[in-house]
């Protein structure tokens, strides 16, 4: 169970302040959407969330574990311990079977997966992901919900998710939506940034910004 | 941490590249292997050949030419050692032997060179097939030569070189008629009415053949050194109608001679014979101390090689390292996601230097074989072209060389995985 704190939040890249976010509470059980258009700072408020980033100014609190304040290490021990990312564009390794793909977390800091193998695999059986012998024989869907399963190897109590149904059709973007919803379910604290309306309808919070502030809260 | 799966990854990404950089870095490796391991073969090569030939006693004049044409059988133009003096040298009692040679003719592409049948054995520890020649118009043949026991070769004037280059071989004796040089300075016998082709003198049947020397004398048809000083009109070195060959000469009868091979009893005896016989009217040599001073001057001339080596495989090193570079460039996403996942920066940077140092690896180990395999044909052909056996061998020193350029390829990685290391992650998830 992870709870968010966010305080005088404010990071500005050359081009001008990105994000500037005066106070956020996030409850674990909750999956988050941020909306917006583009270049509204969606991305970069996932990356100063997930430590990717370091704000200029401002608290980044996980349960009392202020990642601004961390050097870069320590906010990469964070991430490894605590959140799983989802991208767009999967970015999975289609050199290597699913199973290797969802394994790749866990030998970030051991030599061995094998631990994690069961885990692995059932991870694929739950998300329906047939054990194809390379990534390149599944279908964008499949990849997406390899992409999850590796995002849940290490059993995180924060899962990222940046556009997770932007590259999938309607059907596979719903099933993704629906697993995201299914991981807050389980009290994962999921914040996902999409445009994606069907993943909107599902979110127990909706985070609207504009300009890299946020103007509706619902 | 276990970088190994992310790196089996990336190479099986781009085979092509991956082949080409490695085969890169196998003709760096190679390149410098074939270079060593030749320079050591011709090195070997030649001191073995001239390992029979211990103390070489000749007319005043160039060692390097004497050692050409004695040893690998070269045409030369030396001078003769007059008779007296050489029937002296060849009746020296502090040598183990001494064997007369004398060179200038030919059979095809095979230098005619006259010598005793004590020395053939010597050369060649003895004979593969037949029996040594035992009259004045037989020949044991080395190795090479074509033609069976029994067979007849006809013998041309002039070395084989001469001939293939189309020199008139007449006009070449006339040319040199009055510089006392040995294949040309005396009357040809066709001049004196001895032979009806003014061009070859008689026959001569092969009843041996010398086991292989791994030396030029693979390819000579030797002669009794009678056959020689008769067919130039010189005599024998015996009375007339004496159809004795080899030794005992007679002083006053003696012709001259372009070389004589010595053997020392010992290495004081050695040093006694070459200080005996280095005098206004002869020279004496060591030709393996001639080598060694041709392989010094040969030494800077494989530095220089070496050095242009050295310089070719920094420049295959340095443009695999821009591709490797501009490969990864187009991969930073992917380390940029294992950023994101959780992998510390220690991970990225350890996978980008193992991914360059399996190409470095792999191409080098490949470069070994390549090498020796090039090494293997240079020597072929030098072979061929010199008929002195080259042994190109891998050694420690081509071994060091590969470990050297493996050491350098892993250093070199540091600069790849040091970029990716400090790559930011967001610019890469862009």
């Amino acid at each position: 169970m992870a709870r968010l704190s966010v305080r005088g939040l404010r990071h500005a890249f050359a081009a001008g302040p990105v994000v500037a976010l005066e106070a956020l509470e996030l409850e674990p059980g909750r999956l988050t959407v941020l909306t917006g258009p583009s270049g509204s700072g969606k991305t970069t408020l996932l990356y100063l969330l997930s430590g990717l980033i370091r704000p200029q100014a401002g608290a980044v609190v996980w349960d009392g574990v202020d990642l601004a304040r961390l050097p870069e290490r320590a906010r990469d021990r964070w991430r490894r311990g605590n959140a799983g990312f989802v991208f767009q564009d999967f970015h999975l390794l289609p050199e290597l079977s699913p199973l290797q793909n969802v394994l790749m977390p866990a030998r970030f800091a051991a030599f061995s997966a094998r631990r994690h193998a069961g885990r692995g695999a059932e991870l694929l059986r739950r998300f329906g992901v047939p054990d194809r012998r390379r990534v390149a024989l599944l279908s964008r869907g499949e990849r997406q919900r390899t992409a999850l399963a590796r995002a849940l190897l290490l059993d995180p109590a924060v899962v990222f998710a940046d556009e997770p149904t932007a590259s999938l059709d309607a059907a596979a973007g719903r099933g993704v939506a629906e697993a995201l919803q299914a991981l807050a379910a389980e009290g994962r604290c999921v914040i996902a940034a999409s445009h994606d309306p069907d993943l909107i309808a599902l979110a127990g919070r909706r985070l609207h910004l504009e300009h890299g502030r946020i103007e509706v809260f619902a | 941490m276990n970088p190994v799966p992310f790196v089996r990854a990336l190479l099986a990404r781009n085979p092509r590249t991956i082949r080409l950089f490695a085969a890169l870095v196998a003709l760096a490796a190679a390149l410098g292997i074939a270079v060593s391991a030749q320079e050591r073969a011709l090195r070997q090569g030649s001191a073995r050949a001239a390992d029979r030939f211990d103390l070489i006693v000749a007319a005043p004049g160039s060692q390097t030419d004497l050692l050409m044409s004695a040893v690998f059988l070269r045409p030369t133009q030396v001078e003769l050692l007059p008779g007296p003096l050489a029937h002296r040298v060849l009746s020296d009692r502090d040598a183990e032997f001494a064997a007369p040679l004398a060179f200038g003719d030919s059979h095809g592409d095979s230098p005619v060179i006259g010598t005793t049948a004590d020395f053939v054995a010597h050369l060649s520890g003895g004979l593969a097939e037949g029996r040594g020649f035992a009259r004045i118009d037989e020949a044991v043949v080395g190795a090479l030569v074509e033609g069976e026991i029994g067979a007849a070769l006809a013998i041309r004037h002039g070395h084989a070189d001469d001939v293939a280059a189309g020199l008139d071989a007449d006009h070449a004796a006339e040319a040199h008629e009055h510089e006392h040089h040995h294949d040309h300075g005396h009357d040809h016998a066709a001049e004196d009415g001895h032979h009806e082709d003014g061009h070859h003198h008689e026959d001569v049947v092969i009843t041996g053949r010398m086991r292989p020397t791994g030396t030029p004398w693979d390819r000579a048809v030797v002669v009794p050194v009678e056959y020689i000083w008769s067919a130039h009109v010189m005599g024998t070195g015996h009375p007339p109608g004496d159809e004795r060959i080899g030794p005992p000469w007679q002083a006053e009868l003696m012709p001259g001679l372009p070389a004589i091979v010595m053997k020392p009893a010992s290495v004081a005896d050695a040093y006694g014979l070459r200080a005996r016989y280095r005098t206004e009217a002869s020279t004496a040599f060591f030709p393996a101390e001639t080598l060694i001073e041709l392989y010094a001057v040969m030494g800077d001339a494989t530095r220089v090689m070496l050095g242009l080596t050295l310089a070719a495989q920094v420049l295959i090193v340095a443009a695999i390292l821009a591709g490797i570079l501009a490969v990864l460039d187009l991969q930073r996403r992917s380390f940029a996601v294992l950023r994101a996942l959780g992998a510390p920066r220690r991970y990225v940077f350890l996978s980008v230097w193992l991914y360059v140092a399996v190409m470095v690896l792999g191409g080098a180990l490949a470069g070994l074989p390549l090498g020796w395999a090039a090494s293997q044909l240079v020597s072929a052909l030098i072979s061929r072209e010199t008929g002195v056996a080259f042994a190109a061998t891998l050694g420690w020193s081509e071994l060091a060389m590969a470990g050297l350029l493996v050491l350098a390829g892993f250093l070199l990685a540091l600069l790849p995985a040091w970029r990716v290391y400090r790559q930011p992650v967001v610019e890469g998830l862009r």
